[in-house]
């Protein structure tokens, strides 16, 4: 039987929780660029590590920075 | 009260003076509507993230607003937003819930004189920062 293999992962954390920004703004490009990556899809909870309660605002304030131009809906 | 941001994205081959003069339009527009300004931002011209109607940039502008008790008409002022050829987008958000829920201030205007804080203040006033202390 093969040995069973042992990952070491690196526990994600939520970086709203980390930080404490309560208020995600829509305004804030810088944040909100870290959590979309290259096809500027909103980066999924289960690879971010974002919790519930913070992954609901981010993408909020995703959509709106989208709809403003402020950032991509995808790349071309 | 309740608090909203607007965004308002504008044609960029408009000259600076036509722009001064839609600000000045669009602020008349949101007051009309029963809201009060409390800041505004203008941003200038910006890259936008995506083409809208084949231009590659915009010009942003950003309010403030606040209104008594929900009592105003910003609908009224969005549908004029919207009708606005020189306008590519705008954006209106209520902020008031969220930011009381994140224990952060409601927009102020800014006060006029920055350097208020003076430095030569004494040190052992008996720390006169009242409240909003930060906690461990």
């Amino acid at each position: 039987m093969a040995r069973k293999k042992t990952f070491f992962r690196r526990r994600k954390v939520c970086k709203f929780c980390v930080d404490k920004i309560e208020f995600v703004d829509y305004k804030d490009t810088k944040l909100l660029q870290q959590f979309i990556p290259e096809r500027a899809k909103i980066l999924p909870r289960r690879i971010s590590g974002t919790c519930a309660r913070h992954q609901r605002p981010l993408q909020r304030a995703i959509k709106r920075a989208r709809h403003v131009a402020l950032i991509p809906f995808t790349t071309d | 009260m309740r608090t909203y941001e607007l965004m308002v994205v504008l044609d960029p081959r408009m000259s600076e003076d036509d722009a001064t003069q839609m600000t000045g339009d669009i602020r008349t527009l949101v007051e009309n509507s029963g809201a009060e300004v409390i800041k505004m931002e203008v941003w200038g011209r910006r890259k936008l993230a995506y083409e809208i109607e084949k231009l590659k940039e915009g010009r942003y502008l950003l309010f403030y607003l606040s209104t008594e008790n929900g009592d105003h008409r910003l609908a009224e002022a969005e549908h004029r937003l919207q009708q606005n050829d020189q306008v590519l987008r705008y954006l209106v958000v209520r902020t008031d819930e969220e930011l009381r829920r994140a224990g952060l201030p409601l927009p102020s205007p800014d006060e006029e004189p920055e350097e208020e804080a003076a430095p030569d203040e004494d040190a052992e006033a008996g720390g006169a920062e009242p409240g909003k202390g930060e906690e461990e």
